[in-house]
């Protein structure tokens, strides 16, 4: 996982969870670098390079957010909404990715300015292809925004 | 009319009066009487009134004297006169009766004629003689001829002693004077049969009238009597027992009046036999002298009953006994009735009011109660004795006052004017009691002149209603929580799942392709995610259970609970050395016995877990009092919690930290443990570093739970 990779913030706060979706990740051919957070805060504090992630260069922008709902201290939505109204993150794709298929929680992402909801299949099947194709559409075929400050960027394998 | 009629009648009467007088009093100058005149015959002719006088000297000349009224005696006066010899009788006239007299010649018949009709006070005439001392002369004298006989006396003298040789008899004349007093005495008499005609006249016109108007107000009277609807009666006392009783009594007692003529106890047989003895015993008085009224009812011969007012008069004669009884009789039947209905529904009304729940109040513009109704004591533990008079708002809960004295004031400025208004009201006994008021303004209405207000006891109705409330929002909040928890367990229960299966491909790549170190550690990974969602499911039951599962509630020391809670958690607080402090002198508490450990289990064991790494780990257990209920609380010098999580923390499965231990359903279950005792539970902590404490409440007396 070296540098100049595509970056992945993953939040899930459940251990085997990240795990799973890592290993996916990594089994695509879109070299990425993922970064685990388990609470909402931590996310927060990445983005904002505050709390224990105060150095830039180590926690770089990601190109697209993996977010989890239910997480502690922090719940997700409100994760969301407090990127998406602080320029620039807004701009960063964030794709929720949980176990609710509730209305409630789907409209609230939406209504947060979620670029996408996913939910966590049972199937490990599935999950893989969802993995593939999650990893495929967001880092592979979509445009990412390009950044004034630079830091949100496209790069290849 | 009368006055120149009574005026004529007295002219009238008066002329005839003078005249029928006159006529009898004059003396008349007789035809056929011989009038002896000097000392011859004189005769009268019957033919013709011509005295034929037998001395050829005897001048037929006569002197007339008309004088006025004041001249009595003129002769008398004059009779020292003297006058010279040849003086014409004119001459001598004017010198006897004086200048005032008017003086006509006359002849002899004139002069009788004038004199026998009054009409002259005196006739002169003309006398001449001869004395013996100078016959044959002719010698003249005058005299005055009356009634006063010294001159007669004296010319009788002269005549004697042959003085005069001739004379005529001068009473053979009327005297002037004698007409006068006639006439005087004619319009005396006149005048007295003028007046007593008058008299007459004016008694018999005074009699006439008094007989008209007797007649008519006999007639009048007799109208009246017969068309008034009262019976006028009277009865004498004395030995004639005489009676009347006016036509009235046809139409009051349906009667004739000579029924009760006939009869003298007729009186007494038609009253109603209730009424007869008292009616009797009123009648007796009036016998004493002493006027009396009365009611009674008497019957009528058609059957029917009327209401009688009886009013007795006793006239008494000069000597002070009772003569007679005078007396009316009005039929008040209808005035009774009227009375009698106005008096069932005045007691009506009063009843509707008095036994009325709602409480009936009037006041005055002061607010001052003016009239409550009696219901008011069974509101608010006041008699309404205690209340008349003083301010309704005394009675008012203090913080509805303000707002009762608006509308009040309100209502007051626009008669009949209405408001409705709910307030607090302070019973005598300290308590406090919710009244709907409406308030009317009737100030407009002379009857009432006040503010009616109404009040209603909602006590009831608004506990009821608050009780309602109180149910409806548990019951939605029981619906939130229950949607909260379905939600919950579907999305955390599927996390467990999604790692057995997602590893178990991984598992079987790892078998086939021989790795079994990465094989078994995911297989590890799959065994502890079916263990949580063991023990998730496991919790799940127990939450259940709380709501289905009820121990008796039973009285136990608070202390002892405590005890046994620290004593499961013993492990724990030895492990991390954390000193456990209780407060002596818990109070006893009335609760689920086994749930209550749990909860304090539960928090003890948080206390513990979360008391960190600080050096002198100490956790406190005690009971508070907060605004007038005990508080327990919890209290630890741990890691504390920000503000913005102490209500998330409670949910069901909700960690602060995923990467400490437990499935996040402690506090959840305390929540619910503490919900069915019907208390509340919170946790205060200022934040990171500042410990927490967690606190409940157990209403006191309260049934713990829904049965």
């Amino acid at each position: 996982m070296a540098a100049g990779k595509v970056v992945v913030l993953l939040v899930e706060d459940d251990q085997d969870h990240a795990e799973l979706v890592m290993r996916y990740l990594t089994m695509h051919p879109v070299a990425s670098r993922v970064f685990h957070v388990t609470d909402g805060q931590q996310a927060l504090d990445y983005m904002f390079h505050t709390g224990g992630y105060s150095k830039v260069d180590a926690y770089p922008v990601p190109q697209v957010i993996l977010l989890d709902l239910r997480l502690p201290k922090v719940d997700g939505i409100e994760v969301l909404r407090t990127l998406k109204n602080s320029q620039p993150l807004d701009r960063i794709p964030i794709v929720v990715l949980t176990t609710s298929g509730e209305e409630r929680d789907i409209a609230a992402a939406y209504s947060s300015k979620a670029n996408s909801y996913v939910i966590k299949p049972l199937d490990s099947a599935k999950f893989g292809a969802l993995m593939k194709d999650l990893g495929f559409y967001w880092l592979e075929w979509n445009q990412p925004p390009v950044s004034g400050s630079g830091t949100v960027r496209r790069s290849k394998a | 009319m009368s006055k120149k009629w009574l005026a004529g009648a007295l002219l009238l009467a008066l002329a005839g009066g003078f005249w029928a007088a006159e006529s009898c009093l004059r003396p008349r100058f007789d035809r056929q009487r011989v009038y002896r005149i000097g000392t011859d015959d004189a005769r009268v002719s019957e033919e013709a009134p011509t005295i034929h006088l037998t001395k050829p000297w005897l001048r037929n000349e006569f002197a007339v004297v008309t004088l006025p009224e004041f001249h009595r005696s003129p002769i008398e006066r004059t009779r020292s006169v003297s006058f010279q010899p040849g003086a014409t009788t004119r001459a001598i006239a004017a010198k006897l009766f004086g200048h005032a007299a008017r003086i006509e010649t006359a002849t002899r018949e004139q002069a009788l004629e004038a004199m026998c009709r009054g009409q002259v006070s005196a006739a002169m005439m003309e006398v001449r003689y001869a004395t013996a001392a100078n016959s044959g002369r002719e010698a003249t004298d005058n005299s005055a001829l009356g009634k006063s006989d010294a001159l007669r006396d004296e010319i009788e003298a002269m005549a004697a002693s042959g003085e005069l040789d001739r004379v005529l008899s001068p009473w053979a004349f009327f005297n002037a004077n004698d007409a006068q007093a006639i006439h005087r005495l004619a319009a005396v008499i006149a005048a007295l049969i003028a007046a007593a005609a008058i008299v007459s006249i004016l008694q018999w016109r005074r009699y006439r009238a008094a007989a008209v108007a007797a007649r008519q107000a006999q007639r009048r009277l007799d109208e009246v009597l017969t068309n008034i609807q009262e019976v006028v009666w009277s009865r004498s006392l004395d030995a004639d027992k005489s009676a009347y009783v006016s036509p009235g009594v046809i139409k009051v007692y349906g009667r004739r009046p000579e029924e009760f003529l006939e009869d003298p106890y007729l009186w007494n047989k038609v009253i109603h036999p209730e009424d007869r003895e008292r009616a009797l015993s009123s009648f007796q008085k009036s016998l004493q002298g002493e006027p009396q009224e009365m009611e009674y009812r008497i019957l009528r011969p058609d059957g029917t009953q009327r209401w009688i007012y009886d009013q007795i008069f006793p006239v008494r004669d000069e000597k002070g006994r009772v003569a007679a009884l005078n007396g009316v009789a009005f039929d008040v039947t209808g005035r009774v009735k009227a009375e009698a209905l106005v008096r069932s529904n005045e007691e009506r009304f009063r009843t509707l009011i008095e036994r009325s729940s709602d409480i009936v109040t009037l006041l005055n513009p002061q607010g001052v109660m003016t009239f409550v109704s009696p219901a008011v004591a069974a509101l608010i533990g006041y008699t309404a004795n205690e209340m008349i008079g003083r301010r309704a708002l005394d009675f008012v809960h203090p913080d509805d006052a303000a707002e009762v004295d608006r509308q009040t004031r309100s209502v007051y400025k626009t008669p009949s004017a209405t408001t409705t208004f709910e307030s607090r009201v302070l019973h005598k006994d300290g308590s406090i009691r919710i009244v709907e008021c409406v308030l009317r303004n009737l100030t407009h209405l002379p009857a009432v002149n006040a503010l009616v207000a109404n009040g209603r006891d909602i006590t009831q109705r608004k506990r009821a209603e608050e009780e309602r409330e109180r149910l409806i929002s548990e019951m939605e909040a029981k619906n939130t929580e229950l949607e909260r928890f379905t939600y919950t367990v579907s999305h955390d229960l599927k996390g467990p799942l999604i790692t057995i299966r997602g590893y178990l491909d991984f598992v079987r790549d790892s078998l086939l392709s021989g790795r079994t170190e990465e094989g078994l550690s995911d297989l590890e990974r799959i065994r502890i995610a079916s263990i949580r969602l063991q023990e998730m499911l496991d919790h799940l039951l127990e939450l259940s259970r709380i709501g289905r599962i009820l121990h008796p509630k039973q009285e136990a020391p608070f202390g002892e609970l405590v005890s046994e809670a620290v004593e499961l958690v013993a492990g724990p607080i030895r492990e991390r050395g954390v000193r456990i402090e209780v407060e002596p002198n818990l109070p006893a508490v009335s609760v689920d016995r086994p749930r209550m450990v749990e909860v304090l289990q539960n928090l003890i064991e948080n206390a513990v877990k979360f008391s960190g790494n600080r050096p002198a780990p100490q956790v406190r257990i005690g009971v508070r009092r907060q605004n007038g209920e005990p508080v327990f609380f919890v209290e630890d010098n741990g890691i504390g919690i920000e503000p913005r999580f102490h209500e998330k923390i409670f949910g069901l499965f909700d960690k602060l930290d995923s990467s400490t231990e437990g499935s996040g359903i402690g506090l959840a279950l305390v929540r619910r443990i503490i919900d069915f005792h019907g208390g509340r539970v919170w946790v205060d902590s200022e934040g990171e570093g500042k410990g927490a404490t967690f606190c409940f409440t157990l209403p006191e007396g309260k049934a713990a739970g829904a049965a």
